[in-house]
């Protein structure tokens, strides 16, 4: 880690040394540990996506066998799902922000949030391990009875898995009795910002739906080992019961990923507008509203697994209420601009992506709700492209907005803000060109987790991989003008964007100490009206 | 700030119980499914518990909670002794379930290949829910042992509350668990 | 108009009767999302260019938010989605019922590979032949992990859960081959998995019937099994385990584990015999593995499962 030439004392250097840093309490180094760890995964996650991608580009017999197709797609998920996505946004910039912006020193239990990172080391270095052990090739939804019967080391990642979740629980517990808690004074609960709204929220969804995962996935291990059948007809188990306690989880895993993404855009939003944003209240009640009905829709993922009318009926409706929810949130973005003083720069580059990715996500998440229409795309690249857009388009592009929002709030620095615009154009047409073919495909039919497909189909995997390409130049260049700034940028200064936000009101990079007493807020983190004459 | 560490370790507390409560929700409803699929498999399992054992496991575990009840009401001295008492009763309840364990173990009870139990469809599956949620209901007991030893050296009144609602979930996880094993035959 | 949309959204061709209502269905959503990212990304775009901070940009007041407006926006969207979820189930309701007479097809999926037994006792390997017009119901199963019958022409997509039976009706409206895909990962031939569906005029389908003249298959299984002289072991108590009213039952095995005696395990003893053995019997009978064919082997397993006491 480089340290600030000019530095006023920060929690970077104070205390000294690597051995402070490996055994810090502190959640701003901590939030950093996290930011080292799923930036890895990205990059290892993101290897494997290419990989797969170049593989693509022939119909059949490309660079890798496939067998090992099927392990590589298997590890891109669960190191994206687990080891990226979910610890992204709450593990870096929640860690970093939720106390400053609640005028708080600290998390409610610092040792427990340690404990929260050095765990998630371990889950993730036991996940990685299996892949020395020959990696598995059950993809990342350990379907039984395949998961239960494949000679691969299943149990092993289910382990890691397991331990992984446990880091998501402490994470989220932490997070709750904190903004119970240790909130200050002056941040009554519908003061609070947005972004801790939503974190509040993940962490909910953390606390209850993990568990039921780290259950499946003991028991997919335990039946791999012991051969107990409990999903394996052949024994009198059921494997569509598992599908239910996966999803159970999975399905809400994907608020989990995509909530704390909303939080940054609310606050990039509100601070590159200038403007208060529109519904505070909505927004709020959306947040607490997708975390509560997302329980309730995991059926969805099910409904040609052999489902009642009833309960196809039923889940196809509930999914429709996320939808509204999300939709609430969109309109709310989009007319937070009206009336404001809108300043364009990286950050918002990547909310308007974001925004792109976000409704149309979402629109073929109601295309696929409507239950029929889910009949023909279920399981086709229409679901990989549609997921990859809500999910994982919403998460990465939300967390490069928050990386590029908050890092003078990090570091007390600036990057290149060219070369930020030049990659988020990158990073944007990239990952558009990836998957907008593939939503192509899973119109024509091409299943997913294929390694050979017919000939007709090759142009639009050619054009997925360019695609891909683009994105990891993108990404690829992020990671060297932000290494570059974080040696080299010229100071930011406290508050660079003019933001109200509470969390800009401490120096930037914060003192390993940032309030001596807990602070008197007299105005709002989204306070603009003082522009307005 | 709100009244600090005691308001924190209440919240936690409630955190972890419906984080747990969801972690055996996903074993019930396991068991409501294969139940439903399998009534004479699960009945003729109900058939093989030791019915006094389970008995007297939950009159023991019920008095344990009655214990900790009596230990958050007394003052800190007394709350030492009573505390013994409920280490002592989770010690003879993990006692009787591992002389439980014993038993079907040795007529050939034990899940995955090596089952040698009625083939009645549904009662190996019964057999391997019989352990997996009895051994996971263990496990917790364990850890409450763990907190209530602690909170027995720390003598806080918040601590001991909030272990005892811990062990009132862990008791009232055993009685759901008594007679989906013991009774419902 | 509707070609041409097809064409353009890489939708394949359409052989069966609910594949139209669902492309139209799916013009309507994708209608209702252009629509809808017009106005938004219109407005915001606008936004963009008219408040965007320069010198001389003077500020006004946002106007006073309406609360009847917020839930306004909400409930029309929600009217919005819940009316595509009607017509969506509305036609899931209609795809899902088979139709009058329907005719029934076995279908059994293992890894690679779809095996097709009609009721008459035809079987036929990777290839589907229906009438054109008829409907049809497909019975589908899996003898080992699951897999998912999809035919994208037919629009049509049903997981094959071993040791569950599930459905899906269709009617083809086009005589042609379609391919049959495996929507489901299933292991390292995933992608190979694939199949035909040939739709038939009726004419054409009658002639191929007639010209199979399949026996009755558990009949014929009866047949196989004393030809290849089964009985002769699995007759006498003391040999081989007796095969009547096997079916279905739990079988001890010399492993002291047990196993149901379901199509997967009666197939697997006749591949490999000595994988799972009846307690108290010796490990004697020999592997038909490539002695039979898929037929045979379903027309075996359909004798045992007939043969009840």
């Amino acid at each position: 880690m480089s340290e600030p030439t000019a530095p006023p004392p920060s929690f970077w250097t104070e205390p000294r040394g690597v051995r402070t840093w490996l055994a810090t309490t502190d959640h701003k180094r901590i939030a950093i540990l996290f930011f080292v760890g799923t930036a890895l995964a990205l990059m290892l996650g993101g290897t494997f996506a290419l990989i797969l991608r170049v593989e693509l580009v022939v119909p059949d017999h490309g660079i890798v066998g496939a067998h090992a197709y099927d392990k590589l797609f298997t590890h891109h998920g669960i190191v994206m799902v687990w080891m990226f996505m979910i610890p992204a946004i709450p593990g870096v910039f929640g860690n970093f922000l939720v106390p400053l912006m609640i005028g708080a020193n600290e998390l409610a239990f610092p040792r427990l949030n340690r404990a929260s990172f050095w765990v998630y080391a371990t889950g993730a270095c036991i996940t990685l391990a299996a892949l020395i052990g020959g990696g598995v090739d059950t993809g990342w939804t350990f379907y039984t009875p395949y998961s239960t019967t494949t000679p691969t080391a299943v149990a092993v990642v289910c382990v890691g898995v397991f331990v992984l979740g446990i880091s998501s629980v402490m994470t989220g517990l932490n997070f709750i009795v904190t903004v119970h808690t240790r909130r200050a004074p002056s941040v009554p609960w519908m003061k609070l910002p947005l972004f801790v709204w939503t974190i509040y929220a993940t962490s909910i969804i953390l606390v209850l739906a993990t568990p039921v995962l780290g259950l499946s996935l003991a028991l997919v291990g335990a039946d791999h080992v012991w051969h107990l059948g409990l999903f394996d007809p052949a024994a009198g188990g059921d494997p569509v019961l598992f599908q239910h306690l996966f999803w159970f989880y999975s399905h809400p895993a994907v608020y989990i990923m995509v909530l704390p993404a909303m939080g940054v855009v609310s606050e990039v939003v509100s601070t590159f507008a200038h403007n208060r944003p529109a519904s505070y209240g909505g927004i709020v009640v959306a947040t607490i509203g997708i975390a509560l009905v997302g329980f309730f829709t995991w059926g969805h993922h099910m409904f040609v697994a052999g489902m009642s009318m009833f309960d196809t009926g039923m889940f196809g409706a509930l999914s429709m209420f996320v939808a509204v929810f999300s939709a609430i949130k969109m309109f709310a973005w989009v007319i937070t601009f009206y009336r404001g003083r809108v300043v364009l720069a990286a950050p918002v580059l990547y909310v308007f992506t974001f925004l792109f990715l976000f409704l149309f996500g979402g629109m073929t998440g109601v295309a696929v709700a409507t239950s029929s229409l889910d009949v023909h795309w279920h399981d086709t690249y229409f679901i990989v492209a549609h997921f990859h857009f809500i999910m994982v388009g919403a998460t990465l592009t939300a967390y490069l907005a928050a990386l590029h929002y908050w890092f003078p709030k990090l570091t007390g620095r600036r990057y290149s803000e060219v070369w930020a615009r030049r990659a988020a154009v990158a990073v944007a047409l990239g990952f558009v060109g990836t998957f907008l073919p593939q939503f192509l495909l899973g119109n024509a039919g091409m299943p997913r987790r294929y390694y050979a497909y017919p000939e007709e189909w090759q142009w639009l995997h050619v054009a997925s991989t360019c695609g891909a390409g683009l994105l990891a130049l993108g990404l690829g260049t992020t990671l060297v003008y932000l290494g570059v700034a974080l040696r080299r940028g010229p100071p930011s200064g406290d508050d660079p964007w003019q933001s109200r936000g509470f969390e800009w009101r401490t120096p930037s990079p914060p003192p390993a100490v940032a309030f001596s007493a807990p602070p008197v807020w007299e105005r709002d983190a989204y306070s603009y009206e003082d522009e307005v004459p | 700030m709100i009244s600090g560490r005691a308001h924190a370790l209440r919240i936690t507390v409630w955190l972890v119980v419906a984080s747990e409560g969801l972690l055996f929700a996903g074993l019930f409803a396991l068991y409501a499914g294969y139940r439903a699929e399998y009534p004479r498999g699960f009945a003729e399992g109900v058939g093989l518990a030791v019915g006094w054992l389970g008995g007297t496991n939950t009159l023991v575990l019920l008095t344990s909670s009655f214990a900790m009840a009596a230990a958050i009401q007394a003052g800190p001295r007394a709350a030492r002794r009573w505390l013994v008492g409920v280490l002592g009763l989770g010690g003879v309840f993990l006692g009787l379930k591992g002389a439980e364990w014993a038993i079907h173990i040795g007529d050939g009870l034990v899940p995955g290949a090596h089952y040698a139990g009625p083939h009645t469809p549904g009662t190996a599956l019964f057999v391997t829910l019989y352990y997996a949620m009895t051994g996971l209901h263990a496990l917790h007991l364990v850890a409450g042992l763990a907190m209530v030893a602690w909170a027995r050296r720390r003598e806080d009144p918040a601590v001991t509350e909030c272990v005892g609602i811990y062990w009132h979930f862990v008791d009232l996880v055993w009685v759901v668990l008594w007679p989906l094993f013991y009774l419902l035959s | 108009m509707d070609d041409l949309l097809r064409r353009a959204l890489m939708l394949p061709p359409r052989a069966s009767s609910a594949a139209a209502g669902l492309d139209h269905l799916h013009y309507v959503v994708l209608g209702c999302a252009l629509a809808v990212a017009l106005v938004l990304f219109g407005l915001l775009g606008w936004f963009v260019v008219r408040f965007r901070d320069r010198p001389g940009h003077a500020r006004v007041r946002p106007g006073a938010r309406s609360r009847r407006f917020e839930v306004g926006l909400a409930a029309v969207t929600l009217a919005v989605f819940v009316t595509l979820w009607i017509g969506g189930f509305a036609q899931l309701r209609a795809m899902r019922t088979p139709g009058p007479n329907a005719l029934e097809v076995y279908v059994v999926a293992k890894q690679w590979m779809w095996s097709f037994v009609y009721p008459d006792g035809t079987a036929a390997e990777d290839e589907l032949r229906v009438p054109v017009g008829q409907p049809v119901e497909l019975l589908l199963t899996s003898r080992d992990v699951i897999h998912s019958f999809y035919v994208p022409a037919f629009r049509l997509k049903q997981d094959a859960v071993p040791g569950r039976m599930t459905s899906l009706a269709f009617t083809a409206t086009e005589a042609g081959t379609y391919d049959i895909l495996c929507a489901e990962y299933c292991g390292a031939g995933h992608s190979r998995m694939r199949g035909r569906v040939i739709a038939l005029p009726a004419a054409d389908y009658a002639r191929w019937l007639v010209a199979h003249d399949a026996p009755d298959l558990a009949r014929a299984g009866a047949r196989l099994a004393h030809e290849r002289g089964c009985l002769r072991c699995h007759d006498v108590r003391a040999v081989a385990p007796p095969l009547l009213g096997i079916y279905g039952r739990p079988v001890p095995l010399a492993d002291g584990s047990t196993a149901i005696a379901d199509a997967a395990y009666l197939t697997e003893s006749l591949m490999d015999p000595a994988a799972k053995v009846h307690a108290g019997y010796a490990a004697t009978m020999p592997s038909y593995l490539g002695q039979l064919s898929a037929a045979d082997t379903a027309a075996l397993v359909e004798y045992i499962r007939e043969a009840r006491p």
